[in-house]
């Protein structure tokens, strides 16, 4: 990154397009695809993403990097994907089905509603800050992520990482708030079961 | 929900069947987690996890979870690394990129 002319003569405050592709394309794919799961999709989204950045270089104020910035316009390009196509994904069967659920709740016993004792939620017993160097760590949760179906992946990364609200998610995907709750659910029950096996049991 | 080796009566068994159970109890907190439940199932709630420990590490999990996942260094640590743009992509872009700057 440094100060430089175009072919054109106009000056770039600070940034290089020619460079991007090289310098941060692989970056950009990899975010793109861990939410797109789609490796031609998350190409395309990429380039709609370059092409914009061109566009908005003098909105650059040079607060953040770089890749930061080109990140910030990533993640509106993909929700504005989601948005697009939010009415020819349909959601199937399986992305909202509970069943896999009840099982945490059946026993024998008379205790029936209850968790089953060989299922019941372990103690996580370590802080967050604790994993985030930990490459272990993520490859489980990479794993665990990409066992869920697609639809439900998607709710699951835009309220979970990219921190949007249940009425913002909804909006952007179409989603009756009852479809959005299931989903939810489905996740964090499949989700938390998986990180449990391949991480907290692990760890104790 | 402890196991206990008390022989259960006809009405320790009533009251049971009319506390909350795990199975809704976990439903409730997925909704707390993402909107505010009212304040009737916040009291059931706050009631059931006094005796409830699974529940309580069941929040834990989650929380645990969403924590690590919020933070905004995140999409870098998860990425596969082994993901790579194709040579194709690669060069459609820098031929877009330069198109549209020499317009």
């Amino acid at each position: 990154m440094q100060r430089s002319e175009t072919a054109t003569g106009i000056p770039m405050w600070n940034l290089d397009p020619a460079t991007w592709v090289d310098e941060h394309g692989d970056c950009l794919y990899r975010f793109a695809s861990m939410h797109l799961r789609d490796a031609s999709i998350a190409e395309d989204v990429v380039q709609e993403t370059l092409l914009s950045a061109i566009q908005s270089v003098g909105s650059y104020t040079g607060k953040a990097s770089e890749r930061t910035w080109l990140i910030g316009i990533l993640k509106h390009k993909i929700i504005d994907h989601y948005r697009k196509n939010s009415k020819q994904v349909q959601l199937t069967d399986e992305d909202t089905d509970l069943s896999g659920t009840e099982r945490f709740f059946e026993r024998p016993d008379k205790w029936s509603g209850h968790w089953s004792i060989p299922l019941r939620p372990v103690d996580p017993e370590q802080s967050p800050e604790a994993v985030m160097e930990r490459g272990e760590f993520w490859d489980v949760m990479r794993t665990c992520l990409s066992a869920l179906p697609d639809r439900v992946a998607n709710v699951f990364t835009l309220r979970e990482m990219d921190g949007l609200t249940s009425e913002e998610i909804c909006s952007v995907l179409g989603l009756s708030s009852s479809n959005f709750w299931v989903i939810m659910h489905r996740a964090r029950m499949q989700l938390r079961r998986c990180v449990e096996i391949k991480w907290f049991r692990r760890a104790m | 929900m402890k196991e206990s080796k008390v022989n259960h009566t006809r009405f320790n068994l009533w009251v049971w069947r009319r506390l909350p159970h795990c199975s809704d109890m976990v439903k409730v907190i997925t909704e707390s987690m993402d909107t505010k439940i009212s304040w009737r199932q916040w009291v059931r709630l706050k009631i059931h996890l006094l005796s409830c420990d699974p529940c309580v590490n069941f929040i834990k999990q989650l929380k645990f979870i969403r924590t690590v996942l919020s933070r905004s260094d995140v999409p870098l640590a998860m990425e596969d690394p082994t993901a790579t743009l194709s040579e194709d992509a690669r060069i459609r872009m820098k031929n877009a990129l330069a198109a549209s700057q020499a317009e």
